[in-house]
């Protein structure tokens, strides 16, 4: 279906309203029917239209070049190039007198090719019909209907006249009926009148076309609300994995809280006592009241990096100290280990960049794979679980964490699924970790891969792009 | 060196529950000893006195049901409170088993620490009081001939003079008069009171 647009040059009708159109006009006097053509075929002319004319009665060969010449100045150019052509519509119609609707077709198609493959935007016709007898009128109704049914998809335009005189009431309601609409002159102005036919198509065409548009904005809607339903989802995922990876650490964090409450019940026990003994000793006293003072502080301290981790929190980035984020995190895992029987290493590079991201999300991240490499050693002699946390400069623009572990290892042939959402090789897991620390990372620019670690065991790697500030 | 001043060993690595614990337990007057680490303890010289030990179970080298169970092996007998974070079954059914007289679970009121060091130095003492007079009696017996411990053997077990003559291939009269030196060199004064010492002497542990 071609819908450009075309210009008609007629004013009533405006932009022809696109290649297809099939047209036709009720014409009273000569004037009329010129003025009508000429603004017809020299907006054709101007727009790169091949314009064929077919001309009858009552205007000459010679008027009607005449009269399109003083409408278009260098119409000598134009025939000269072979971009117009007047024809008479005796020659063009009829054949030793007699009308054939399937040679005219023809003629037609093959006209439409030639002139397409000679690179024409397209073909603007207008044939007149003052030639046409009572004889062959309805099989040249047949044959203007026949041009409705192929029109739609070619490039071409057709205005058939009709002098008003010529036809009588049934006539005229053919004409209508075979035409897209229809033009007359109507106290001494154009008037368009569709057909019943087209005006049905264009309230169809309306009525489909708010109809699409009704869905699309549907369907938007839903896939908006969809892709919102879907993104809280992934972020209530996220945070059940992370809560299920914390839920695992419980035990570890009450152990870690527990021992500072500790501190401070006795010290402060003991400086009650102090206080009460006969007689009273204010030093003792003092010293074991600044110890459950740091007591406090230590509980209050484990307290917020907690809730840092169990904050449901956007993603903010700023500049982060890698090593922070691993010292913050061990602090986490380290009655973990103690209590999996799992020696600790540390080997952080001094004088990193910083990076920058979020900072609860990387600590996620680290907090994964500590877990992981702790979990992975579950089934090896308590002697040997060894878990190593290296941090170093990559490259000039890159800061490497690597976690590695004395476990099982990993699978040759499970290493390409361990990052898919849902793949887990721990009886608990939900298998979340990997993926969502995948994730994170790459969203921070950086990336995460296992290797074998050495002489057995896992080592995860993550690269993440530092922030380097540029000397002005 | 020999006095009677009780004396609480307290092991924790974390310094402000050693430090708070050691200034609690002087509140009350009783002697702190405070280590880092149970191989810290090993190490030190300890005061021969009434005493009890504050372990905390989780200790960085050896563990603190480690210790009890290498202190056990060295014959040393010392009351122990274990604290510990996490109030684990099973490390607490161990314990308890391998004779642990408390078992407080962090973080633990002040008073309920005081009370449980209290009742283990009390029974230290009465366990020290009971070993010293079983050494007492183990003194005595050693005085005893091979033939009175032999005699003494079979007049525990309740058999008669002419009994023990028999078994002994020896002469009734001759029983008659180990028995004399038995109940005098054993301190006894009647048949029952030397079947109840040979009792506390079965009670002492093997000697290495």
């Amino acid at each position: 279906m071609i819908t450009e647009m075309r210009k008609s040059g007629m004013d009533v009708i405006g932009d022809v309203a696109a290649w297809g159109a099939h047209f036709c006009l009720f014409y009273e006097t000569k004037q009329d029917l010129l003025d009508a053509l000429i603004s017809y075929c020299k907006s054709g002319l101007e727009n790169d239209e091949y314009c064929l004319w077919i001309v009858a009665e009552p205007v000459s060969m010679e008027e009607a070049r005449d009269a399109l010449k003083d409408a278009v100045p260098d119409l000598d150019r134009y025939v000269a190039d072979c971009r117009v052509e007047m024809v008479p519509a005796g020659a063009f119609f009829l054949q030793d007198g007699k009308f054939d609707g399937k040679r005219v077709t023809d003629a037609m198609s093959a006209k439409l090719a030639d002139v397409l493959g000679k690179g024409y935007a397209g073909v603007r016709v207008t044939g007149d019909t003052s030639w046409l007898t009572k004889k062959d009128w309805s099989h040249f109704c047949a044959v203007e209907e026949g041009i409705n049914e192929v029109i739609g998809d070619q490039r071409l335009a057709i205005l058939c006249t009709y002098p008003l005189a010529g036809c009588g009431a049934f006539e005229i309601l053919d004409t209508v009926r075979t035409h897209q609409f229809v033009l007359a002159r109507r106290n001494g102005s154009w008037v368009v009148l569709e057909s019943a036919a087209l005006k049905r198509a264009k309230a169809e065409i309306k009525r489909l076309n708010e109809e699409l548009e009704r869905r699309v904005v549907q369907r938007t809607s839903e896939l908006m609300k969809a892709s919102e339903a879907l993104r809280e989802a992934q972020a209530e995922l996220a945070r059940v994995a992370r809560l299920t990876v914390t839920g695992e650490l419980t035990a570890s964090i009450a152990h870690e809280l527990n021992q500072p409450l500790a501190g401070a019940v006795a010290n402060s026990d003991a400086c009650l006592a102090w206080l009460t003994s006969q007689p009273p000793d204010f030093g003792e006293a003092r010293a074991a009241a600044e110890r459950t003072v740091e007591a406090a502080t230590r509980a209050t301290d484990i307290v917020r990096r907690i809730r840092v981790l169990f904050k449901k929190a956007a993603p903010e980035k700023m500049r982060v100290n890698i090593n922070e984020v691993i010292e913050e995190t061990l602090a986490l895992i380290r009655g973990e280990a103690l209590r999996k029987n799992v020696s600790l290493e540390t080997e952080l590079g001094s004088q990193l960049p910083p990076v920058l991201g979020d900072r609860v999300q990387l600590q996620q991240v680290m907090l994964n794979l500590m877990i992981n490499g702790i979990e992975a050693m579950r089934r090896v002699d308590e002697g040997a679980r060894q878990l190593r946390i290296r941090s170093a400069r990559h490259d000039p623009n890159q800061v490497l964490v690597s976690v590695a572990d004395s476990g099982v290892g990993i699978d040759a042939q499970v290493i390409d699924r361990i990052f898919e959402p849902f793949y887990t090789t721990k009886p608990q897991g939900i298998g979340m970790g990997l993926a969502i620390s995948r994730s994170i990372i790459e969203a921070h620019g950086g990336r995460l891969w296992p290797e074998p670690n050495t002489p057995h065991g896992a080592s995860f790697q993550c690269t993440l792009p530092a922030e380097i500030q540029t000397v002005q | 060196m020999k006095h009677d001043t009780p004396t609480v060993f307290v092991i924790d690595d974390d310094p402000l529950i050693r430090d708070g614990v050691r200034s609690l337990i002087g509140s009350v007057g009783l002697q702190v000893q405070t280590y880092e680490s149970a191989g810290d303890f090993l190490r030190s010289t300890r005061p021969d006195a009434p005493a009890c030990l504050v372990l905390d179970i989780r200790l960085p080298d050896l563990s603190g049901l480690d210790l009890q169970r290498d202190l056990r092996a060295s014959h040393i007998h010392i009351p122990i409170i274990f604290i510990t974070g996490f109030g684990d079954i099973p490390m607490t059914v161990e314990a308890m088993k391998a004779g642990a007289v408390e078992f407080l679970t962090k973080p633990f009121r002040g008073q309920d620490l005081l009370d449980a060091v209290q009742g283990a130095i009390a029974r230290d003492r009465a366990a020290r009081q009971e070993r010293a007079e079983i050494g007492e009696l183990r003194k005595c017996f050693d005085t005893l001939s091979p033939r009175e411990q032999e005699v003494l053997r079979l007049v525990v077990t309740g058999l008669l003079n002419k009994q023990i003559a028999a078994e002994l291939g020896i002469s009734e009269l001759t029983v008659k008069t180990h028995r004399a030196h038995i109940m005098e060199k054993m301190r006894a004064g009647s048949l029952a009171e030397l079947v109840q010492i040979t009792d506390r002497l079965r009670s002492l542990p093997q000697r290495e």
